[in-house]
This record gives structure tokens, C-alpha cells and sequence, in this order.
């Protein structure tokens, strides 16, 4: 991972910056700031509209961009998919556009307790408003789902599993493979949170199978506002429109409307151009790098920030040592709030993120009232876990004086 | 902020108070119950107020902050025993307005003005306000 700390700008402006949260967001890499800058300066247009050049340059590259995404997915499909606001939109989408309409009431929902509040509240009010039952399955002690117990909860009368690629605060890889096949074999489409993991892992929908996937530009070192959205071609022509207005219609008369289909369905009013753009230009430095280093280095700085943090006295981490962790390490110290030593690392140069990360299910599940999160990325490296250590050892010292 | 400035924040009367902070229980049997929480970080206290003719007679508090929220609260419930309802919402507004325009002279009380500074330190506002914003928008709608 040489030298890959260079493509970040944010670290010419910051140098001495240990970002510590690419779980909440990730650095935007070069290659998208100059072509956001290249767009706004010399080719902004809107698209689907001007017959002019500018807007039919515009055009064309959005849609290249489909094409990229569906690609980066293993989908020859362009069409499968559709941007959104974000992992958050997308989800609604499918909540709103696709299921609602097959929900009956006593059917179920099943979701994990491990759920970012974006996978887990659309499901609640849905299954609420519907008469239908929110199943939420439970973890084993170690913070991996408990997929014996997600079995039992999958039947007949589950319309939709919506489960997390990977826990934004355990760190948990889930066995999205053979949660599929379960959710499947009941015949209930599955939504994958891909949000945390689509930037490095692996999510090709030809061996995975799954439905739906969702995720977001602003975790691939990408643009804020734009969102991914894949959906089984079984299922697009069941998608309905998500917000109503201009670019998605067929025909409108004063008495009837149609629409058009997905995925050009949800591109209701002037859509993020330069923010597609700019996921494109993610997905290319995305496709430069080799994913399984970029992958084994962010496991082995969580695994070596485990084993640290396990000798500083007072620390509880989230998780044990049997599961399968990706690059994020959550934990709570004696006595000291999160939010305190959050304050603290960042005298020292440290972002961390603490609270509930969206995700109080699991807080309440773990019975932790809020957490520090540690989340790495490719451009960390070994010695920020040096200084974080230190960091954490002083504040003890410090607290206990 | 800067170490300097985190050690500035975090000052002997932040730390005395998140140690031992004053009435740091919950009593059920309270008159009154005022919930304070601020849902983006999870800090939550519940204030137990009991009363005798319209003053104060005893403040309690007990739940989950940081050390800012902690003493903050803390402050809060010896300030405010003794003193009636309007006493209350004055002193409260009277914090609050220091705390919004980042000037504490128009304060009695020392350590008051200690967490009235603490504007400066960005992000870390909501928590010295907390519990302070929570009586005061209860009080002042008791009030209305």
C-alpha cells in the first residue's frame, strides 16, 4: 500500500491527520476531485434533456457510468442500475417502489440486529403500516449472526431479508452467501447493505445472487449525494417510481400518467451529473487497485488494533476474536465517555467516531450505551495505531489524575 | 482542539464533577421527571425534582454522558435547589444566553461561568447545555 496515502489530497492540506473513520466516509481520491473540477469548469450540462453538445456529452458519460457500476457488480445489465441520493435512499426505494405493494398483513420482514438504522427503520415503519411483523435476528456473543436462529425466522410468509454485507460497528463479514440461499430457499428476495464493504470486497451478483444491493459513492472515495441501486432484472419491471416529476415520464395528460421504466424511473427531477461522474471516476481507481492487498491490509491493522487495545486496562471490544472482522474496531473505555476520548485523539490528530453509529438495536443488544469506532482504510498505516495507543494511555493517565 | 486546549476544557471543576458528581441517583418517588437527551450521541439523564410549596426542595439526577453533560448536570441540580420555578427559568436562560453569545459576565456564579466558555469548543456545546435547555423548555412550558 505504498505511496497510496499520495492519491488523497486531504492529507496535503492535513499531513499529520490520522483519519480513523472511512466507516462514516471515506478521503476522495485525486482522480475524482480533478474530474469534478475538470465537469464543473468545462463540461457542466445537465443530461436527457439539450440536444446541444454539452448536454449529449453529459448524457453519454452518465450512462457510461451505469454501465461501469454494473460492470464493478458483474452485471452485463447497464439497466440494473439506478443512482439515488445514497445506501439510505436506495433502501426506501425498495421498501416504498417494490415491496410495499406485495405486502399483506401477517407477512414478515426479516432483518439482523446488527442493521445501520438506514436498513433497519424504512423495514419497522413499513412492517408497522402494513400489519406485517419485523423479525429481527439475533447475534451469537462473538457479534457474528446467529444463522441457525436466522433460519427459524426465515418462512412462507418473509417478502424481503434485508441484511448488512458487513456491521458498521462489530466489523462483522457476514455469511451473505449463505443467508441468501436461506432467504431463497423460502422464496424471499434478499436486500444487501453493501455500504461499508462495496468499496473493497467482492460483491459479484453472479456468485452472490442477491436482489437488491444498495451503497453509496462517498464510501468508494467517491462523491457525497450519490447512490447505487441494483436490482435483479426479475424484479425491474416491479420497481414503480420513488419520487414524481419531470425526466421519468412516458406521457402525462391532464387526466393520465405513465411512466417510464427502470431504472430511468427514478431519475425524477435534474439528477447529481457531476456526482455520477465523479462515482465513475471512483469505480476506475477502484478497478487500478488489487482489492485483495487493499483487503488483507485494513484486516491486519484491525487485527493489530484488537490485540493493542486488548492490553490497555479498562477497554472492552466489541466482538471477539472468532468472527470474521473486516477493517473496523469498536470499543468503550471504563469510565470514560466516547465522546471524551474523542475530544481527546483529536489533540493528538486522531478522528475516531463515537456514539451509536446509527446502529442503537445492537448498542442496546450489546448492552453499551455508546462506543468509539476505529475504522481503516487503505491509506492508514501500521504506526497510527502507535500513536492512538499512546493517545489512549495519556488520557488515562490524564483522567485518573 | 489541541491538547492544551482539551486539558483547558476538561478543567479541575469538569473532572471533580464527572467524579463525584452531587445527587448522582435516581429517585423514583420525584415529584417531577425531565428527560434530557440528545439522540445524535446517545446522552441521556433524567432529572428528579421534589418539591415543597413552589421551591425546589431536592434535585437528582442519574444517567448516561459524557464528562461535559455529567458536571454540567451536576451544576444544574446544586443550583437549582431552593429556588422556585421562575428562579429556575431565569437562571437557566441566564446560562443558556452566556453560553449562545459566549459572554459569562452577567453570571454570579463562578463555576457557571466556567461552563459558559466552553462555547468556544465546538461540538461540545450541546453537551454543557443538555440538561440546562431540558428544565428550562419544561419549566418555561409549565410556565406559558
Amino acid at each position: 500500500m505504498k505511496n497510496i496515502k499520495d492519491r488523497f489530497p486531504i492529507f496535503k492540506s492535513h499531513p499529520d491527520l490520522i483519519y480513523l473513520d472511512n466507516a462514516a466516509t471515506t478521503q476522495r481520491v485525486d482522480k475524482v476531485d480533478d474530474l469534478l473540477d475538470e465537469f464543473n469548469r468545462k463540461d457542466n450540462a445537465t443530461i436527457h434533456r439539450g440536444v446541444y453538445e454539452l448536454s449529449a456529452k453529459a448524457t453519454a458519460r452518465y450512462e457510461q457510468v451505469r454501465s461501469k457500476v454494473a460492470g464493478f457488480l458483474g452485471s452485463d445489465n447497464p439497466n440494473t442500475i439506478a443512482f439515488t441520493k445514497g445506501t439510505t435512499e436506495s433502501i426506501n426505494v425498495v421498501a416504498h417502489s417494490f415491496i410495499k405493494k406485495r405486502l399483506r398483513a401477517g407477512d414478515n420482514i426479516v432483518v439482523t440486529v446488527m442493521e445501520h438504522h438506514a436498513n433497519f427503520v424504512p423495514w419497522q415503519a413499513l412492517c408497522k403500516e402494513m400489519g406485517c411483523e419485523l423479525r429481527v435476528a439475533s447475534l451469537t456473543p462473538e457479534g457474528s449472526i446467529d444463522t441457525l436462529a436466522f433460519e427459524r425466522l426465515v418462512d412462507k410468509k418473509t417478502k424481503m431479508v434485508a441484511i448488512t454485507h458487513l456491521s458498521n460497528v462489530l466489523g462483522t463479514i457476514n455469511p451473505i452467501e449463505q443467508l441468501i440461499e436461506t432467504a431463497h430457499a423460502q422464496g424471499a428476495p434478499v436486500l444487501v447493505d453493501a455500504a461499508q464493504g462495496a468499496a473493497l470486497y467482492d460483491l459479484d451478483v453472479t456468485k452472490l445472487n442477491y436482489d437488491f444491493l444498495a451503497f453509496s459513492a462517498h464510501k468508494l472515495f467517491g462523491p457525497f449525494g450519490v447512490g447505487i441501486l441494483y436490482v435483479n432484472p426479475e424484479y425491474m419491471g416491479d420497481m414503480q417510481p420513488y419520487t414524481l416529476g419531470g425526466g421519468i415520464i412516458q406521457s402525462v395528460s391532464a387526466d393520465e400518467v405513465t411512466f417510464q421504466s427502470y431504472p430511468f424511473n427514478l431519475d425524477a427531477g435534474t439528477p447529481n451529473v457531476s456526482g455520477v461522474l465523479g462515482l465513475g471516476a471512483a469505480i476506475d481507481f477502484l478497478n487500478e487497485l488489487n482489492r485483495a492487498e487493499c483487503i488483507s491490509h485494513t484486516h491486519e491493522l484491525a487485527n493489530r488494533c484488537v490485540v493493542e487495545l486488548a492490553r490497555v486496562k479498562g477497554i472492552r471490544i466489541l466482538g471477539g476474536t472468532q468472527m470474521q472482522r473486516s477493517g473496523i474496531v469498536s470499543f468503550a473505555l471504563e469510565n470514560i465517555h466516547p465522546h471524551d476520548v474523542s475530544s481527546y485523539l483529536n489533540g493528538d490528530g486522531i478522528a475516531v467516531r463515537a456514539g451509536l453509529h446509527c446502529a442503537q438495536p445492537l448498542h442496546y443488544f450489546m448492552k453499551e450505551p455508546s462506543t468509539i469506532r476505529i475504522s481503516f482504510s487503505i491509506y492508514n498505516a501500521d504506526n497510527e495505531i502507535d500513536i492512538l495507543i499512546d493517545s489512549i494511555k495519556s488520557l488515562k493517565k490524564f483522567w485518573e489524575q | 482542539m489541541k491538547k492544551d486546549e482539551f486539558k483547558k476544557l476538561y478543567n479541575q471543576e469538569v473532572l471533580k464533577r464527572n467524579k463525584r458528581p452531587y445527587n448522582f441517583d435516581a429517585d423514583e418517588e420525584a415529584d417531577v421527571v425531565i428527560e434530557a437527551y440528545n439522540p445524535l450521541c446517545g446522552d441521556k439523564f433524567n432529572l428528579y425534582l421534589n418539591k415543597e410549596d413552589s421551591d425546589i426542595k431536592s434535585a437528582h439526577f442519574h444517567g448516561f454522558g459524557c464528562a461535559l453533560s455529567k458536571a454540567s448536570t451536576s451544576l444544574l441540580m446544586e443550583l437549582i435547589e431552593g429556588r422556585n420555578k421562575t428562579e429556575i427559568v431565569a437562571l437557566c436562560h441566564s446560562f443558556l444566553e452566556a453560553v449562545d453569545s459566549g459572554s459569562s459576565k452577567r453570571l454570579q456564579n463562578e463555576v457557571q461561568k466556567v461552563f459558559a466558555e466552553m462555547k468556544n469548543f465546538e461540538g461540545r456545546v450541546d453537551c454543557v447545555t443538555l440538561s440546562w435547555k431540558a428544565l428550562y423548555d419544561k419549566m418555561k412550558n409549565d410556565e406559558d
